[in-house]
């Protein structure tokens, strides 16, 4: 009975972007970014859940390994803690699953033969495995922490395809093999709005970062969050618009981790403040970045308008009005971070001459792959469309329209890549052509310097790229400031106070003297005589 | 046929612009008791900076920002039909829809904000601030209501969601979802209250600090632009469009004149004031609204 | 010709006919754009300062003009130098002009900025504004009402009509170590960088 043709995932999201990232790798990585690859295949082309969990927990630990090299050690635990959480989860859904069917097989699998409760507890224990390793909020320091303390080549592995595991597993498990399920709909309920909150939250947080790397760790959190308020509504379209976004921003955030990983190595800097003014120096990157932050920002004219607008219809063909303010709000709040990313590292003044490296040339390969392809898809949004189809059409939908590859279509209306690239290239060409001609003549400044400044003179030790604190007044907005504090960390540090409290209780009873060993031995001896009887 | 249709979509937009522009000058000029400049006035201004003999840039994303803003408002002029039926002046609405006008809507401002940080000027950069903070709010209630009408009609389509009108507007269906939308759309024309990105005492100017000469013109005329293209949005969504050009004009110009007597007697509200209003007043309305729906 | 003050006004506007006519139609439109949209840097150096909002506000109401005020000099066509001036503001005042895009003209208000007025024989203030800066425009008194200003905007826009290559901002460009030397002197080393080399050149 079961022809997976989601495996088709494993194609388009991974296959992609792990070609186009192992040639970059040092040889002495390799080895386990070859494991990550493994285990990746064992993910998406397992037929039973033990190959599944297999899967999942080598991709686990193989990317442990690889962060090894480079994160600090609180970093790392908090990581293998949370993804070994994770894990259980799954493992506990795994083990209900197979006390009812008896099988590990997926064709074995009937999910209109289990109980409601069990049902439910199934769902909500894959939840935890599903938002662990998507990083919902509360749930998503380990993120932020790894993103930011890999190579800035594995942030990129890990922020463009590992971060989709996630979505791959709740695809497989809701969408595929507990599709008759009677999961209680309340429950996908919750996981919507706790996408969509996860995504305004991780959003604000993302505009008052200061490190680069982080900045973008969080907007991946939000851009998650997105898909898996999209699933959550279990439709046809829903999925075709997940899998889009999916795809998105998988090319998205590749080229955005491999600029800031050019980035890193001509600067050495990770941070905002240390940076600025890097346009005339890597003007191409410049550009990549741009391309990069407009799609990400979801602007037509490139591919990340594609699945915001599908996302968008698949949200009012349900008649979601209020979720769909949320996902626009935070959708809309994302422009901000998209130019602090620009601002910070290309525009504004350098702050200081340093010495300035040369970027390896074959990073910019995935970037300029990346952007080719989100140009392309802006021209022709249908271009995936019927390979994506393919996937809900096996599961049962009905598949989107995609005879015209220039036009998306969609239940709430259509729109044509070529007419959009087409007006604003025309509009683009003539009004600079019209600024060309004017009697004005343009006069270029010799010294950067040079700006209106009330009339003062700055110099060089003038701290002028300030504006890498934007998002600052996002503290002074009552609404967001609450926001932005970090209730998580303090939660899971209390967690951990309190866990390693106990532990020091248990631990001093190994650590105790001779009479108090037997004093306790006998107590223990007398109340297992009295509960005897 | 079409080429020229375009055309004069832009046309219109432009003189109609303008016009309102020198008109929104003068209105306001007489609420403060004065007579004002001429209604040509902006014009005036517009030309007067295309032929100043110099033009101070800061390299070539400097060039380009004024100019993606530019072809932001032209799309958005084109993308948005004029009338609610025939052939003539639907320009390229039938290739768009709401979704896409509202993202166009921010591509412009975006990429002159990357001409404006590449002059490395920090008052620029902070008047981009301010925008973009601005914008998370205004957005949201306008947003609340798009999606109250593109629900209504049953889509994003323009002429479907003005047709869906044409026994009752949507400003008397939804008032509530109107009135968010219309508190939106002062803060989309940079009127008062919502002002505060260009406060020149402030923040120098803030995005325009440094654009001079036939940049500055060309910012000023598709700012003309871009307020024709906000007003048409809103008569299309809520007021059901217009059937002839006399009806269009007729039907913008209360729009306007409600905007600028609104933006003469109010006080400029800071970054945090009109953040927290715009999350406590219109996008309450909003909420309610759709609720109701 | 006649004597008498009537006669002498003529004689002036019809000096200004002939310059006038030896300009091509386009050059004229270009000249009445200017005369009839000027952005206004107003620079409150000294007491000057206060009689510029009531120019600006009801009462006077210099928008009829096509007079507007704006913040940055880069967007300004007239620096309105309003009285006297410190070396420290002047410093200041010759920045905000060198950014000014071409053509642009100063307007000397009050006393202060042609001989020092009230202040000639301060130790801290200078007297002759146009030995660092070249006056299009001065508007005397101490201070001048608003009424006064307004008739020198009315001058000066005949004056941008002229586009006469007298004109303050040609001056500049061509005197330019005239002015230069004068304002090594007043300022000794702390001068702000030259004027000449603030642009690399005529392109994109």
């Amino acid at each position: 009975m079961f022809h997976f043709e989601a495996t088709l995932l494993a194609h388009l999201f991974f296959g992609l972007s792990l070609l186009v990232i192992l040639p970059l790798l040092r040889r002495r990585d390799l080895v386990l970014h070859l494991l990550l690859l493994l285990s990746l295949g064992i993910l998406f082309y397992a037929s039973s859940l033990a190959t599944l969990f297999i899967g999942w927990e080598m991709m686990g630990w193989s990317s442990y390994f690889i962060l090894a090299s480079s994160a600090r050690v609180a970093t790392l635990q908090r990581y293998i803690l949370f993804n070994l959480g994770g894990a259980f989860a799954l493992l506990g859904a795994i083990a209900l699953l197979y006390g009812f069917m008896g099988s590990l097989e997926y064709r074995d699998i009937d999910a209109s033969l289990l109980p409601p409760w069990a049902m439910n507890a199934i769902a909500l224990l894959l939840f935890v495995a599903v938002f662990v390793k998507s990083g919902i909020i509360g749930l998503h320091d380990w993120v932020v922490d790894s993103y930011s303390e890999a190579t800035p080549l594995f942030s990129a592995i890990l922020s463009a395809i590992l971060s989709k595991a996630g979505i791959y597993l709740f695809i497989v498990m809701f969408m595929v093999l507990l599709k008759e399920g009677a999961t209680e709909p309340l429950l996908f309920e919750i996981m919507a709005w706790l996408g969509v909150i996860t995504s305004i939250v991780a959003t604000f947080k993302a505009i008052s970062q200061d490190e680069m790397r982080r900045l973008l760790a969080y907007s991946s959190i939000a851009q998650i969050g997105y898909i898996i308020t999209i699933l959550a509504l279990m439709q046809g379209f829903a999925l075709e618009a997940a899998l889009y976004h999916t795809l998105i921003h998988t090319l998205i955030k590749l080229l955005l981790f491999m600029n800031i990983a050019s980035i890193i190595a001509i600067t050495q800097k990770e941070r905002f403040s240390e940076l600025g003014g890097m346009i005339y120096h890597a003007p191409v990157l410049f550009l990549l970045l741009v391309i990069g932050i407009i799609a990400l920002a979801g602007m037509p004219l490139l591919g990340g308008f594609n699945s915001k607008f599908l996302i968008y219809t698949a949200l009012l063909e349900e008649k979601r009005a209020l979720l769909l303010g949320a996902v626009m709000f935070s959708s809309a709040s994302a422009f901000l971070y998209c130019y602090k990313l620009v601002y910070g590292i290309y525009l504004g003044q350098r702050p200081q001459e340093a010495s300035l490296h040369v970027s390896p040339k074959s990073y910019y390969l995935p970037q300029l792959l990346s952007a080719a392809l989100l140009v392309l898809l802006a021209l022709l949004p249908s271009l995936p469309v019927g390979y994506l189809s393919v996937i809900g059409v096996e599961l049962g939908f009905a598949p989107l329209d995609d005879s015209n590859l220039f036009i998306l279509q969609s239940a709430f209306g259509s729109f044509h890549g070529g007419a959009l690239m087409g007006a604003f290239g025309v509009a683009f060409v003539a009004l600079l052509g019209l600024l060309q001609l004017a009697h004005s003549k343009a006069k270029k400044v010799k010294d950067p310097l040079d700006i209106s400044y009330c009339g003062e003179v700055p110099r060089s030790e003038t701290n002028l790229h300030f504006g890498y604190g934007m998002g600052y007044e996002l503290h002074r907005i009552s609404f967001i400031a609450p926001l932005l504090r970090h209730h998580s960390r303090v939660l899971w540090d209390r967690l951990s106070l309190i866990a390693s409290d106990f532990s020091a209780l248990l631990s001093s009873l190994y650590s105790l003297s001779a009479q108090h060993v037997t004093l306790l031995a006998l107590l223990l001896f007398t109340l297992l005589l009295l509960g005897g009887q | 046929m079409l080429l020229l249709d375009l055309l004069l979509m832009l046309l219109i937009a432009y003189g109609f612009g303008f016009l309102y522009y020198g008109l929104y000058r003068n209105l306001s000029a007489r609420v403060h008791g004065r007579f004002g400049p001429s209604l040509a006035q902006s014009f005036s201004d517009s030309i007067k900076l295309f032929v100043k003999e110099e033009s101070t840039t800061f390299g070539w994303m400097f060039y380009l920002g004024p100019v993606i803003m530019a072809s932001g408002a032209v799309l958005n002029v084109l993308f948005i039909p004029f009338l609610n039926q025939g052939e003539s002046l639907q320009g390229l609405s039938s290739y768009g829809n709401l979704i896409v006008v509202l993202y166009l809507m921010v591509l412009g401002p975006l990429g002159n904000a990357l001409g404006v940080g590449s002059s490395g000027n920090p008052f620029g950069v902070m008047g981009v601030t301010r925008g973009l903070t601005r914008l998370l709010a205004l957005e949201l209630p306008f947003y609340l209501a798009a999606i109250g009408v593109m629900i209504d009609a049953g889509s994003a389509d323009f002429g479907i969601i003005m047709q869906a009108q044409s026994t009752q507007s949507n400003m008397f269906a939804h008032p509530l979802l109107f009135a968010a939308a219309f508190i939106s759309f002062l803060g989309f024309m940079g009127k008062s209250p919502f002002d505060v990105v260009g406060a020149p005492q402030e923040v120098y100017s803030g995005p325009a600090t440094e654009f001079s000469g036939k940049f500055l013109a060309l910012l000023m005329s598709q700012s003309a632009m871009f307020s024709f293209a906000k007003l048409l949005l809103m008569v299309n969504l809520f007021w059901g469009g217009a059937d002839h050009l006399g009806e269009l004009v007729a039907k913008t110009f209360v729009l306007f004149v409600a905007a600028t007597f609104i933006g003469s007697v109010y006080a400029r509200f800071s970054t945090v004031q009109s953040v927290e209003f715009l999350i406590r007043i219109p996008t309450l309305l909003g909420i309610v609204g759709l609720a109701l729906l | 010709m006649d004597e008498g003050f009537i006669p002498y006004q003529q004689s002036l506007e019809d000096e200004e006919q002939s310059i006038k006519s030896t300009q091509s139609v386009i050059e004229q439109a270009i000249a009445w754009f200017r005369a009839h949209s000027m952005f206004v840097l107003a620079y409150g150096t000294g007491c000057g300062a206060i009689e510029m909002p009531p120019t600006f506000t009801s009462r006077y109401d210099i928008e009829r003009l096509g007079v507007v005020g704006v913040a940055t000099p880069r967007q300004a066509d007239i620096l309105i130098v309003s009285g006297y001036c410190s070396p420290k503001t002047l410093k200041r005042v010759i920045r905000s002009y060198e950014q000014m895009s071409e053509p642009k003209y100063i307007i000397g208000l009050g006393s202060c900025t042609i001989n020092g007025g009230m202040y000639w024989d301060s130790y801290n203030t200078i007297k002759k504004l146009d030995d660092f800066l070249p006056v299009d425009m001065y508007v005397n008194g101490c201070m001048p009402r608003p009424e006064a200003l307004i008739e020198g905007f009315v001058k000066l826009q005949e004056k941008i009509r002229a586009n006469s290559s007298e004109a303050g901002y040609i001056q500049y460009r061509t005197r330019y170590a005239h002015y230069r030397a004068n304002q090594e002197r007043l300022f000794g080393t702390q001068v702000q960088p030259r004027y000449e080399e603030n642009f690399a050149g005529m392109n994109l």
